[in-house]
């Protein structure tokens, strides 16, 4: 009687453990399913760079080149045997290219020789044979997590085997054949262990492990143990073996950067050898994976004794499980940790890679961007982008050397729309505040071109000879408060050509020009050449007291510098799936948003700028006959500097300013427009060229009167006109009284 | 009016002496003769240079615009336009690159834009692709 109680009260007492732990298991059974696919679907895209496309006549040294081929993982070679190795004679510079798949298709390895005259290539042999053009493989600039954090993925195909074999070697024998968890692995360990008298192999299989840096704590329990043991269990249910590996291989922690943790082998070979997986050898590779057991005890930058002897020993394991040979561990375990000697900042775009993500989210469906694998091909340009680092760098510390002051830029290929670079702040390799998308800054005299487009889009009413009153100016605004804006040198000009106000900044008569046209038509313009936040309806925004971002005024800069043509600001080219079919392309559409003729008097306006107005500073950096144009903007108490201009090829816009936006003193000439010109004095490789529209024609004109007049008048300029609208009155003509002129006429007359 | 003509040639002196440059060669008779002449300071010229293309970029684009006609003829438009912008990426000064983009545009119905494109290609045609571009550029 006693005993059948007892038995059915241990019975419900099981039946209630039972259940107990049934539900835990469900739990886990759910928390591992769940999030381990949601984690997958979360594989990051990766991204890459543009393809450098060689053909002779580019302008390119050798050594950026070079620069090149080393991002990309190429190394020196005397012999050429193999893919990935380059070889620098004198002016000719060889390489094996590795096959790549690109978005248009695979190319296949080639071998590739460029010959150099100075600093263009003069010649390119693809397999030995001259060719127009050879598109080099771009590089890898980063994975990102279309809705999460910074990570450099890799496939399972792309690691080398020796790498897999010699980690499960070390870390998981029994891989392959356990269920999640592994007793004999457990007793090998200990065995091992204690035949090597320290700890040389732990007991956790790889996807306990994999449970443990996923879902667990760091903490060291049995209780946590079982969990972990359980949820292995299970997850080796759920995924298979390949999976698991691959989420390992780029899930399993190895090291620290600074503030970012290096999570993965792709990422680690990258920071560590400043090379891609694919291309390390077997001593970098033991290196990896010895470092699995302790990231930072075998940190081979802090403790290079320690991790040379980890390596050593992980190269014994991969000797005795038959993963290398005899010979290539005599070779390999001779070889020193050869890990990169060059400050390792290479290949983090944070700024760059986070605008790619917001045009990522908002150009693709969401269902697309959580596909794994998938593969984007952007148009960021790692050169440019040095040279927008080094010119911001350089001119910023020769301003402040108590570094307050912060920098965006934004460069864009602007016949395309193009982003190729991106400056995001002052210390441009390190992930925070994205100035150059975030920083709502007021745009100042920026705004001045679209004041003067405007009004030059009536070509009947205003020309660039128009005359405009740049006497004090003063505007109701109701309420008793006026609006009463001053030159910035506090000094009024009087009557003086519109093209004149343009090129040196005049407040007093953009205000009055702008309060004819009317805020509501300015405005209108602003939109209708990209810029989508609006601006504040109130006079004052006629000078630029609405706020905008620098990527922002990039848009509206695209338009003009394009002739009057907008486009969409963009990074991306196309995204390929993982089968390599490809998901879109972007395309070429401009939209005609200015006439081009009026636009071509605007050009003129913003060369003179340059030339002979606030921006000329440019010209200390640029030869004189590189034609640019830009425009200088400098906002109340020298709180913003702004400069926005373009040359032949490429449209950069720098902005300079503190984040407690107090005032810094500079002015858009002597803060942002260095940056500027000391970027495309090493970038641009064209000056301004192009034909002006067919309705554009010629006249000189007395800039005192803004009548006709003659090349040999005094005060003649002359000056562009949509036909039909150059002034029909003829000024009288005064002699300018230049001598030599004077006789030459007389001679020829 | 004096003291304004003096005050324009004075602030053009003061440009020079802050380093800015004259004018380009070759643009000489162009810009502001009433400063060129009289006082050396620097001229905008009154145009931007003609296009002028390094011979090895024109053919490396022209080779692309070549691929893109073969595909084009084996009916892949998808691959034409690919290669067409990656040759207009290349060379965004040669007219032919915006011909054919407008070409393939028209050919899909999408005449605002093929409008467009024949209309920014104008900005660097020469006499024989200026009169194609027109026409596809006229409303």
């Amino acid at each position: 009687m006693f005993s059948s109680r007892a038995r059915a009260l241990t019975a419900k007492v099981l039946l209630v453990l039972a259940l107990l732990l049934a539900i835990t298991l469900a739990y886990l059974d759910a928390l591992v399913s769940a999030s381990f696919d949601q984690r997958r679907w979360e594989t990051p895209a990766t991204v890459f760079a543009r393809p450098l496309e060689l053909y002779p006549g580019l302008v390119l040294s050798p050594e950026a080149l070079d620069y090149e081929l080393e991002l990309l993982g190429y190394r020196d070679s005397a012999t050429l045997s193999g893919s990935g190795q380059k070889r620098r004679t004198g002016e000719v510079l060889a390489f094996h290219a590795r096959s790549f798949a690109f978005a248009d298709g695979r190319q296949p390895p080639a071998r590739v020789e460029l010959r150099f005259a100075g600093d263009r290539v003069s010649q390119v042999r693809v397999d030995e044979r001259r060719a127009p053009l050879f598109r080099l493989e771009p590089l890898q600039i980063g994975g990102i997590y279309p809705r999460h954090q910074d990570r450099l993925l890799l496939r399972l195909a792309e690691v080398p085997d020796s790498l897999l074999e010699g980690l499960l070697a070390v870390e998981d024998r029994g891989f392959q054949q356990h269920h999640g968890i592994s007793p004999t692995g457990i007793l090998r360990a200990a065995l091992a262990n204690l035949r090597a008298g320290r700890l040389v192999q732990g007991g956790s299989t790889i996807t306990q492990q994999l449970v443990k840096n996923y879902y667990l704590s760091r903490e060291r329990s049995l209780l946590r143990k079982l969990i972990e043991a359980l949820m292995a269990l299970m997850l080796e249910l759920h995924a298979d073996k390949s999976e698991i590996l691959e989420a390992y291989l780029n899930e399993v922690y190895l090291g620290q950067d600074g503030p970012r943790a290096i999570h993965g082998f792709g990422l680690a070979a990258r920071h560590y050898f400043d090379a891609p997986l694919e291309t390390l050898g077997l001593h970098q590779q033991a290196l990896l994976i010895g470092m699995v057991k302790g990231p930072s005890l075998y940190n081979p930058l802090r403790n290079p004794d320690t991790a040379l002897a980890r390596r050593n020993l992980v190269l014994d394991v991969m000797r005795e499980q038959s993963v290398i040979s005899e010979a290539e561990h005599t070779v390999a375990s001779a070889m020193p940790l050869d890990i990169s000697q060059r400050p390792r900042v290479i290949n983090t775009f944070p700024a760059y890679l986070n605008l790619v993500r917001r045009q990522l989210r908002r150009d693709y469906r969401e269902q697309d961007l959580v596909a794994s694998g998938l593969r984007v091909f952007t148009s960021f340009d790692p050169q440019l982008q040095r040279m927008a680092e080094t010119a911001v760098t350089e001119v910023l510390s020769g301003l402040d050397r108590e570094d307050k002051l912060q920098a965006a830029m934004v460069v864009t290929r602007y016949h395309n729309g193009e982003v190729v670079a991106l400056i995001g702040g002052r210390k441009p390799r390190f992930a925070g505040f994205n100035r150059a998308l975030d920083a709502i800054r007021p745009m100042g005299s920026l705004i001045k071109p679209v004041v003067y487009l405007t009004a030059l889009e009536q070509p009947q009413r205003w020309t660039l000879a128009s005359l405009l009153d740049d006497s004090p100016v003063s505007v109701d605004l109701g309420a008793g408060a006026r609006w009463e804006p001053e030159n910035f040198e506090r000094e009024s000009h009087g009557q003086v050509p519109l093209h004149t106000a343009l090129t040196h900044s005049y407040n007093q008569a953009t205000a009055r020009l702008g309060m004819q046209l009317g805020t509501d038509r300015v405005r209108e313009s602003l939109r209708r050449l990209g810029l989508e936040r609006a601006q504040p309806d109130v006079p004052a925004m006629l000078l630029g007291a609405g706020g905008v971002a620098p990527v922002e005024v990039a848009t509206l800069y695209q338009s003009i510098a394009a002739g009057g043509f907008a486009l969409p600001l963009q990074t991306i080219r196309e995204v390929v799936d993982a089968q390599g079919k490809l998901l879109k392309r972007s395309t070429l559409d401009y939209a005609r948003v200015a006439d081009p003729a009026a636009m071509h008097l605007l050009h003129y306006g913003l060369r003179e700028v340059v030339r002979e107005g606030t921006g000329r500073v440019v010209y200390r950096s640029l030869p004189a006959d590189f034609d640019v144009a830009g425009k200088t903007g400098t906002t109340n108490d020298n709180r913003d500097a702004w400069f926005a201009g373009f040359s032949g090829d490429l449209l950069a816009v720098n902005w300079v300013g503190r984040d407690d936006n107090a005032p810094t003193g500079l002015t858009g000439a002597t803060g942002a427009a260095p940056i500027w010109a000391h970027f495309m004095a090493a970038a641009s490789r064209a000056g301004l060229a192009y034909r002006a529209p067919a309705t554009i024609k010629h006249y000189w004109v007395d800039e005192a009167s803004g009548k006709l007049s003659d090349e040999r008048c005094a005060g003649a300029r002359l000056l562009p006109f949509i036909e039909g609208s150059q002034p029909q009155a003829q000024a009288p003509c005064s002699d300018r009284g230049n001598g030599v002129f004077r006789w030459f006429r007389e001679v020829f007359q | 009016m004096v003291s304004r003509g003096l005050s324009v040639v004075l602030v053009l002196a003061l440009s020079a002496c802050a380093g800015a440059p004259s004018s380009p060669p070759g643009q000489g008779s162009a810009g502001a003769p009433g400063a060129g002449q009289d006082s050396g300071a620097p001229a905008t010229p009154v145009e931007p240079r003609a296009p002028e293309v390094p011979s090895g970029q024109r053919q490396a684009g022209e080779d692309l615009l070549r691929q893109a006609e073969r595909a084009m003829a084996s009916g892949d438009d998808a691959r034409a336009q690919g290669l067409l912008q990656r040759a207009q990426r290349l060379d965004p000064s040669n007219p032919a690159a915006y011909l054919a983009l407008a070409t393939l545009l028209q050919k899909r119905g999408e005449h605002a834009s093929a409008r467009a494109m024949a209309e920014r290609g104008l900005l660097f045609c020469q006499a024989q692709d200026c009169d194609q571009l027109r026409a596809l550029a006229a409303p």
